[in-house]
């Protein structure tokens, strides 16, 4: 289970106690720090709902325990510490095991099917002459680092002199063909795997292409947007400078190349006010468009490079204080509240730059809510650029991005989006310790290199035991 | 040729047609059965709308019959041998390789540059024209930006028409220039017809040997090489007019279109 919610607790409570709260997860990991999910992250909506308002038994038994509604963020807070004990024995979805217990080992205590399956997990003592099924593999891994991130099956005779050699020989000569295979042009080349990975985040439509094989409407050349998300998962560079770099890259073909340039034609955020792929022209094209408040634009940046989904109720971290709704689109109403108390002071730090605006486009304006007509909202132009990211002040967008940067969701959005194209699925219950080890590496040990974080996850025996 | 003949020898080697209807981590592969090799692989799953294929006959065990593929029906147990108690993987994951490894595969495999290895119409790139269905993207145009969690209905087919398509290149340029064969060319054959004159001499055996060495990077089981012997017979046995090439191109086909070439 990842990040959030019962938060949506609340929403299921709003029929009659109006509004939603989002700090549920925080109730849990207040009472239960043990919980498995609350190791860097926080429970998911699904620990008590099945499909958010509706409860699963879980999330009813906690209502059933709750006294004093309606409540707010603090008072719920407050309500759900105090009454989570009295369901730590209990067993709510009735699959034999005490809902304390399957939190602790992760699994759903509102979900009947969610449980420890004992049956997997016997010894692993038989034997089978191809594979090594009960630990790393490194013939195995071999032939999967070759197809990952070559693109192809290693020779034969080369398999064979791997399977000759000891484990300690076979993890190194893994590492020496990962070195080998991230060099190619199907791992970082255009349309390579990093280049692939990139394309949820960047969005491109080839229609409104500016640069080379433009479209017909030309408003913002995207391989800028690809070039610079590849150039900073690649080589020895710090994969945060996708958020915070001020410098641009240039792509060049045959083989692709990615060179390094201080201004590029087209791109108008000045020096002091970039923030890597959060202020290319083209992420402001096709986010903020022609929005004065551009929540789209910090909505993307959240997921994209931060790995919460506001439209699933992640990362709701409410900012302090009263949200105010400067464009009157009722954002205050109980069951839209949930998200734009995260959401709108997201945004803010965003509406300084320019959408779509001819020669000016992505250019960091100050005065741009001066602009905005006040059909949009009677306080439209007191929009502030200051904002909240994870409930904590920044003062603007390239504070934004560094304090994201340097956050624990960035780490495990970066590590998972690797995760996914090597393992071949989301961290499950059996690997989760080390997905965990590796997001605190990738930081601590790893520097942020993406290259370096990938040498230790093709070592893991989630990706090299068959 | 009697195809129906030529197809069941193709399934008798367990190897055959096509697995691609399923998803990645679909059942009847290789790696999650773990039989492969010793007791001769389970029949491969049917293509859309086709049938599985047998279960592989006879050898240390028999092989488990390969998934059904969209509309097709699982394959039979292989029968005859001793079992072969062997540990499955804890944690399957198998996935399609998708289009951009299949291409290197088979074209390293083939020794063929990928641009060579099929064309639509004599012009289009194969792996331009069914990317999707293979599990490419397309996200400038179509929106398209990860790979769609299911194979297509078409996949099977297409997968196969593109391994016909190398194969037989391949082969004709193996033929054509003998001093730089790289799999088939030393295989003696003889005749109008074009027969193989020993199908047990080191040549040929050394062509399956070639075939599996690239195609799926280990050599192939005395049932298999005997498999494919047998392949043979039945072909030169029916009414091909050339029954070498078919051969090869059957055997050729069979390998790329596996369940453990395509998947990993």
């Amino acid at each position: 289970m990842k990040l959030l919610s019962l938060t949506m607790l609340a929403i299921a409570f709003g029929a009659t106690t109006a509004q939603a709260l989002p700090t549920g997860p925080q109730a849990i990991c207040t009472v239960w720090p043990e919980a498995a999910d609350c190791a860097g992250g926080q429970p998911d909506c699904t620990t008590c709902h099945t499909v958010p308002p509706a409860r699963n038994p879980f999330g009813a038994a906690l209502e059933a325990e709750l006294e004093g509604s309606p409540f707010d963020n603090a008072t719920f807070l407050d309500a759900a510490v105090d009454a989570l004990p009295a369901l730590a024995d209990l067993d709510s979805d009735g699959d034999g095991y005490p809902n304390l217990s399957e939190l602790e080992g992760g699994y759903g205590p509102g979900d009947r099917d969610d449980h420890p399956d004992e049956g997997v997990a016997g010894p692993c003592a038989s034997i089978n002459p191809l594979y090594n099924v009960c630990g790393f593999d490194g013939r195995y891994a071999y032939k999967k680092v070759s197809l990952d991130v070559c693109g192809y099956s290693p020779s034969f005779d080369d398999l064979e002199a791997v399977a000759a050699m000891d484990v300690p020989a076979q993890r190194e000569a893994i590492a020496s063909l990962l070195d080998d295979c991230l060099d190619t042009e199907f791992w970082q080349g255009r349309d390579g795997m990093v280049w692939q990975l990139a394309h949820k985040k960047v969005r491109p439509i080839a229609a409104i292409k500016s640069g080379s094989n433009s479209g017909p409407v030309p408003l913002g050349n995207y391989d800028d947007d690809y070039g610079l998300f590849v150039h900073t998962q690649t080589d020895d560079r710090d994969a945060r400078d996708v958020l915070t770099a001020d410098y641009y890259i240039q792509v060049r073909e045959n083989p692709t190349r990615y060179l390094v340039r201080p201004t590029v034609i087209g791109q108008n955020a000045q020096p002091d006010r970039r923030a890597g792929m959060i202020t290319m022209r083209y992420f402001f094209v096709v986010n903020t468009m022609f929005t004065p408040v551009p929540r789209t634009t910090a909505a993307q940046a959240y997921r994209a490079y931060l790995g919460l989904d506001i439209s699933r109720s992640e990362g709701l971290i409410p900012a302090p204080g009263e949200v105010i709704d400067y464009d009157e689109k009722g954002i205050n109403a109980p069951a839209c509240a949930t998200c734009h108390t995260t959401l709108d002071p997201l945004t803010y730090p965003f509406s300084r730059y320019e959408g779509i605006t001819g020669g000016s486009t992505g250019r960091y304006n100050a005065n741009r809510m001066q602009r905005a007509p006040l059909v949009e909202g009677a306080r439209i132009r007191e929009v502030p650029e200051a904002g909240f990211l994870f409930g904590e002040p920044v003062a603007d967008l390239v504070e934004w991005a560094r304090v994201a940067a340097n956050s624990e969701q960035f780490k495990r959005a970066t590590v998972r989006d690797y995760w996914r194209i090597l393992v071949g699925e989301d961290p499950s219950d059996d690997t989760a310790d080390e997905f965990d080890r590796l997001v605190v590496d990738f930081g601590a040990l790893h520097d942020y290199r993406v290259e370096r974080m990938l040498h230790a996850l093709v070592q893991t025996e989630a990706y090299g035991a068959p | 040729m009697r195809l129906d003949g030529f197809m069941k020898r193709l399934m008798w080697l367990g190897i055959a047609v096509l697995a691609v209807g399923c998803d990645d981590g679909g059942s009847g592969d290789p790696v999650d059965d773990m039989t492969v090799g010793e007791g001769g692989n389970g029949g491969a799953a049917g293509g859309a709308g086709g049938s599985g294929g047998a279960g592989a006959a006879g050898g240390e065990g028999g092989g488990v019959g390969g998934a059904g593929g969209v509309g097709g029906a699982a394959g039979g147990a292989g029968g005859g041998g001793e079992p072969v108690e062997h540990l499955g993987s804890r944690h399957p994951r198998a996935r399609f390789k998708r289009a951009d490894r299949i291409r290197l595969d088979f074209a390293r495999a083939l020794s063929l540059e990928p641009e060579q290895l099929c064309t639509e119409l004599g012009f289009n790139k194969c792996f331009d024209v069914h990317g999707i269905s293979l599990g490419g993207v397309e996200a400038y145009n179509a929106n398209i930006y990860e790979p769609f969690e299911n194979t297509s209905v078409a996949a099977p087919m297409i997968v196969e028409r593109i391994a016909t398509f190398a194969c037989s290149r391949r082969i004709f340029l193996d033929v054509s220039e003998r001093e730089s064969s790289q799999i088939w060319g030393d295989v003696p054959t003889e005749g109008a017809r074009v027969i193989i004159s020993d199908i047990e001499g080191p040549e040929a055996v050394d062509a399956i040997t070639a075939m599996f060495t690239r195609g799926l990077q280990r050599r192939p089981t005395a049932v298999e090489i005997a498999g494919a012997q047998a392949m043979y017979r039945e072909i030169a046995a029916s009414d091909s007019d050339q029954p070498a090439l078919h051969w090869a191109q059957g055997l050729c086909v069979a390998v790329l279109t596996s369940v453990e070439s395509l998947f990993y």
